[in-house]
């Protein structure tokens, strides 16, 4: 197997805020292979979102990659040109948003929206005077259109050939995030980032919308990346997880192993805090994420954890290989593990 | 790891115990108007005949999705919303139409904590001035006293007291809340209305608020309305359950009954689509109901039973006339046609 | 240090950190710097003290400006630059007096307006509108016509106009705060209305405020100066700066200096409170609040 299709290596991100440089994301490695259902999972400010949008060159202003790699398709994402990244958002890669109601639009129809990708990144290096071009060629149009119609009908809108001139706001919130998953699928890109989708919509919805995502991508090849904050939902869609804390990988592994047993004291903590069924809820985990200008020395989880060393006030915790490719980055397994210091991937 | 059991409130001797709170076809209705005179058009029906009671000490659980009126009713219940019909005892006192005055000194027995803490606390005020709000509003004390209290709600709600004088954008989510919990708690209220308390904290944040609020219940011999979506939650926190579909509720009833056996087709689906972490949870799913469509809107209320379109087991019956309450065993009611079948005269509302 | 004023502090801080990457900003402040300091230190600070009243020396009047007069001396021998900071004075006081009387009357009102809605809502902004609609110097100009002219009625008359800009930019803070979540939990403590305008909405409304204020100030200035020059505000030999421009236009081809430099100082003047306004928008901007 050659190089997977997206590969996230040693990834370092500053912030400058007003109190100092703030070290967001420390070390960051992620892999996702072609087809792959891969999921980041953390809580509020362990750096899932800013990975995400770093992965698409989306980062705001303040932010900067200092250290580490993005490649897709074995290319060097850092530093493209515009030009360059256009074609790869779209094409080669492609996101979902997490709030429906803000991600359309409001003042063009869905078809008109659905279109507008179709004619824009259909081909390899579509200039704007091409665009324009196919923008008002009837058959290219009618082309997009009968495109657009079919996407909506694969992601079960009701009565597409209709629906498709409708405007964003004559939606419900289930329609629109069925519509976001058409626009980020119709180019059949051959990867999707998925930031929180659904997290804005009812749990009956969202469970609909998931399954739809999932089952979409899994037809024509799209790997997924999903960024969300319920293990819950990373558990329904993805193959693999990595958990994030602080701005780092704590644990990763393929899903239903994390399931099973948990290395690392955070995903432990994270996993008994969530409410089950079983009437069974932990305590949660005391304290708040460390502050981001003066980080810890050592582990990030440090302060936080039930567990914790000597050692990891002071050393930043080494990777441990465990069984069947679930790795952890901590003190606890160090010895256990054939470590690999400051890797995870 | 705790399992959550009810308290002693929660079931056989509850009906025996005098309820804090008794609601009788409390309503709340919102006009709908539109055009320069303000002509009403149309009335969205938020809270539609509702009758619940609650016990003092016990969690009573709101459940539904958006636009349920779950929210609306919490309100009603705390009286920041005037109901349009239907009466409320609170304590065994009509609270349904009070003058400012008497409204004022009911808000001492009767407390919220909302649902987002970052837009419930005033950006520009300090913690201190934001927890002696209460006691100065009510004239507790003079302010060596208030100042004495603010540290007591502190520690109540396990904050540091170097805290007292930051402004809320220095707190982490978690901290926020604990402020919006300690300032519920500042005029020691009988009856708090948690308003999807956690909804917006982080799971490993969560857990530890939830379990602040049940510390508190038992310290303080409080009694919650806990309004949530999550009914993974609702399993751990509350003693009886009560499930909202377009202002109504559909089924009530003590939560182990209502998890372990649920009546209603909406619960059920409900529970079906809900996440789960491990395989022992997955086994108290019950098999998946593919829900069709989304909540309608308010304003279009379907006729008939409310959930009718999107109902997997829907009837002809349905489709034209409103369930009424039908009470099962273990102390369960639900509105369902369903349960009403051999007995056509439960299934037809007694007036109308 | 005790953890409130540490708490103050680290709000500076924050502001400070913000305004000082923006150089117009800086500049802004720093001219404002300057012009309040001078009006402050005015008696120290300036060369010929004396020279501010009607003090006649007809044997240096008509000096272009030279070491020993900067800003050369006017018709009657008078140092120009020790006008012009005494002037500075009279500039700032009748921002300050005519912006607090504005404030005191247009900021309260708002509030009510804003948060009793109905009627009074309605009373109050149409009568806003009425003022609004005439232009502030053409209004200013009429009151101040109307009365004696002396300082007092010049700022009495650019407040009279002054206050409606107050009111509606308070009026629509405070209906973009009515609706936040915090005022409702305020409301189910049992708070009155009067609290919750005073605690709870107007600390929320006191950025846009001080923007406003800071923005006006420069405006205000202006017009105080215009109504000097025509005669309409401080009479002579008060050194306020448009009296003095009015005194130098009749030597305007021969002696450039009389009227030039209380210009400039008007333009500084404003120019300084103008950018320390945009800069203090930017510094006050929740949505840059994020990342910054």
């Amino acid at each position: 197997m050659g190089e997977p299709l997206l590969v996230v290596e040693d990834l370092h991100i500053h912030f400058r805020t007003y109190d100092g440089i703030a070290k967001v994301v420390n070390g960051v490695n992620v892999e996702i292979r072609r087809g792959e259902m891969v999921a980041l999972v953390g809580e509020t400010g362990c750096g899932k979102s800013v990975t995400s949008k770093a992965i698409l060159g989306l980062l705001p202003g303040p932010a900067r990659i200092v250290r580490g790699d993005i490649r897709f398709r074995g290319r060097s994402l850092l530093n493209l040109p515009e030009a360059e990244w256009q074609q790869i958002r779209g094409a080669g890669i492609s996101m979902v948003f997490q709030d429906p109601m803000t991600a359309l639009n409001p003042v063009f129809t869905i078809g008109e929206q659905l279109m507008d990708v179709v004619l824009w990144q259909g081909r390899p290096r579509a200039g704007w005077l091409n665009y324009a071009a196919r923008r008002f060629n009837r058959r290219e149009r009618e082309h997009a259109r009968e495109k657009a119609i079919e996407m909506l009908r694969r992601v079960r809108i009701p009565d597409p050939a209709r629906t498709i001139d409708r405007y964003p706001v004559e939606l419900s919130g289930g329609m629109r995030q069925r519509v976001l998953i058409a626009l980020a699928l119709i180019n059949e890109p051959e990867l999707l980032i998925a930031d929180e989708p659904g997290t804005a919509l009812d749990v009956s919805v969202q469970d609909q919308v998931l399954a739809l995502m999932k089952e979409l991508a899994r037809e024509q090849g799209t790997a997924i990346l999903l960024i969300t904050h319920n293990l819950g939902v990373a558990r329904q869609v993805s193959d693999r997880i990595y958990v994030m804390y602080a701005g780092g990988v704590a644990e990763t592994a393929p899903t239903d192993l994390v399931f099973r047993h948990q290395y690392h004291p955070y995903t432990q903590g994270l996993l008994q805090s969530i409410p089950k069924l079983t009437g069974q809820m932990g305590e949660g985990i005391d304290g708040r994420i460390p502050d981001y200008v003066n980080p810890p020395r050592g582990c990030r989880f440090y302060d936080r954890c039930p567990a914790r060393l000597d050692a990891c006030r002071e050393q930043q915790p080494p990777v441990a290989v465990m069984d069947q490719g679930h790795q952890v980055a901590c003190h606890l397994y160090a010895p256990a593990g054939r470590s690999e210091r400051g890797r995870i991937a | 790891m705790t399992q959550h059991t009810p308290t002693a409130a929660g079931e056989p001797g509850r009906s025996q115990v005098e309820p804090l709170v008794v609601a009788r076809g409390v309503k709340k209705y919102f006009p709908i108007t539109r055009g320069l005179f303000r002509q009403q058009v149309g009335v969205v029906k938020a809270v539609d005949s509702v009758d619940i009671d609650i016990r003092p000490g016990e969690t009573f659980a709101l459940v539904g999705e958006s636009g349920s009126g779950k929210t609306t009713l919490g309100k009603v219940l705390a009286r920041l919303y005037e109901p349009t019909g239907g009466t409320i005892l609170f304590d065994g006192q009509d609270i349904t139409r009070l003058h400012e005055g008497e409204l004022r000194r009911l808000r001492r027995q009767i407390q919220v904590v909302f649902q987002d803490p970052t837009s419930s606390l005033n950006p520009r005020r300090r913690v201190k001035e934001i927890l002696e709000d209460p006691l100065v509003i009510h004239g507790f004390g003079d302010a060596r006293q208030r100042a004495q209290r603010v540290q007591e709600l502190l520690d109540l709600v396990e904050l540091p007291r170097e805290f007292l004088y930051r402004y809320p954008s220095h707190l982490s989510g978690g901290q926020k809340q604990r402020v919006g919990i300690a300032r519920a708690l500042a005029l020691e209220p009988k009856f708090i209305v948690l308003d999807e308390p956690t909804s917006a904290l982080d799971v490993s944040v969560q857990a530890k608020i939830v379990a602040l609020l049940k510390r508190l219940q038992t310290q303080l011999g409080l009694t919650y309305l806990f309004i949530t979506h999550d009914l993974s939650l609702v399993r751990n926190m509350a003693d009886h359950v009560g499930v909202m579909y377009l202002g109504r509720l559909v089924e009530q009833g003590p939560a182990r009954r209502i998890f372990e056996r649920p009546e209603h087709p909406y619960t059920n689906a409900l529970l079906s689509c809900i996440p789960t972490v491990d395989e022992e949870e997955l086994a108290l799913i019950p098999e998946k109901i593919p829900l069709t469509g989304e909540t309608p809107s308010p304003a279009r209320v379907p006729a008939g039973c409310p959930f009718h379109p999107r109902c997997p087991k829907v009837m002809d019956v349905c489709r034209h006339i409103p369930p009424s309450f039908v009470a099962l065993d273990g102390n369960l009611r639900v509105s369902c046609h369903l349960h009403s079948e051999g007995d056509p005269g439960r299934g037809v509302p007694a007036a109308s | 240090m005790n953890p409130g004023t540490a708490a103050f502090a680290d709000e500076f801080r924050r502001v400070w950190y913000r305004l000082k990457r923006s150089s117009t900003s800086l500049l802004g402040l720093g001219l404002v710097f300057m012009v309040i300091v001078t009006a402050v230190f005015a008696p120290w600070m300036a060369p010929y003290p004396e020279d501010v009243g009607r003090g006649v020396k007809f044997w240096q009047a008509h000096q272009p400006p030279s070491s020993e007069h900067p800003f050369g001396t006017d018709h009657i021998g008078r140092d120009i630059l020790s006008r012009l900071m005494f002037g500075a004075r009279i500039s700032l006081m009748l921002g300050f007096v005519v912006l607090g009387i504005a404030i005191a009357i247009g900021v309260p009102l708002g509030l009510v307006a804003g948060l009793w809605g109905g009627w009074v809502n309605t009373v109050i902004m149409r009568l806003t509108d009425i003022f609004l609609a005439i232009p502030p110097t053409l209004l200013a100009l009429a009151v101040a016509s109307a009365l004696s002219y002396n300082l007092t009625n010049a700022m009495f008359a650019i407040a009279f106009g002054w206050w409606p800009w107050f009111t509606r930019l308070v009026q629509g803070e405070v209906l973009k705060v009515k609706e936040e979540v915090f005022v409702e939990a305020s409301r189910s403590l049992g708070a009155s209305k009067w609290r919750i305008a005073f605690k709870e909405v107007l600390p929320n409304v006191l950025s846009p405020l001080i923007v406003k204020a800071t923005l006006d100030m420069g405006f205000v200035i202006l017009i105080g100066a215009s109504l000097s020059f025509l005669g309409l505000g401080a009479q002579p030999p008060t050194p306020a700066w448009g009296t003095m421009i009015a005194e130098g236009r009749l030597y305007l081809p021969d002696s450039w200096w009389i009227a030039t430099f209380p210009g400039l100082a008007i333009f500084i003047t404003v120019l300084g409170f103008n950018l320390l306004g945009d800069g203090l928008r930017d510094v006050f901007d929740v949505d840059l609040d994020r990342w910054n």
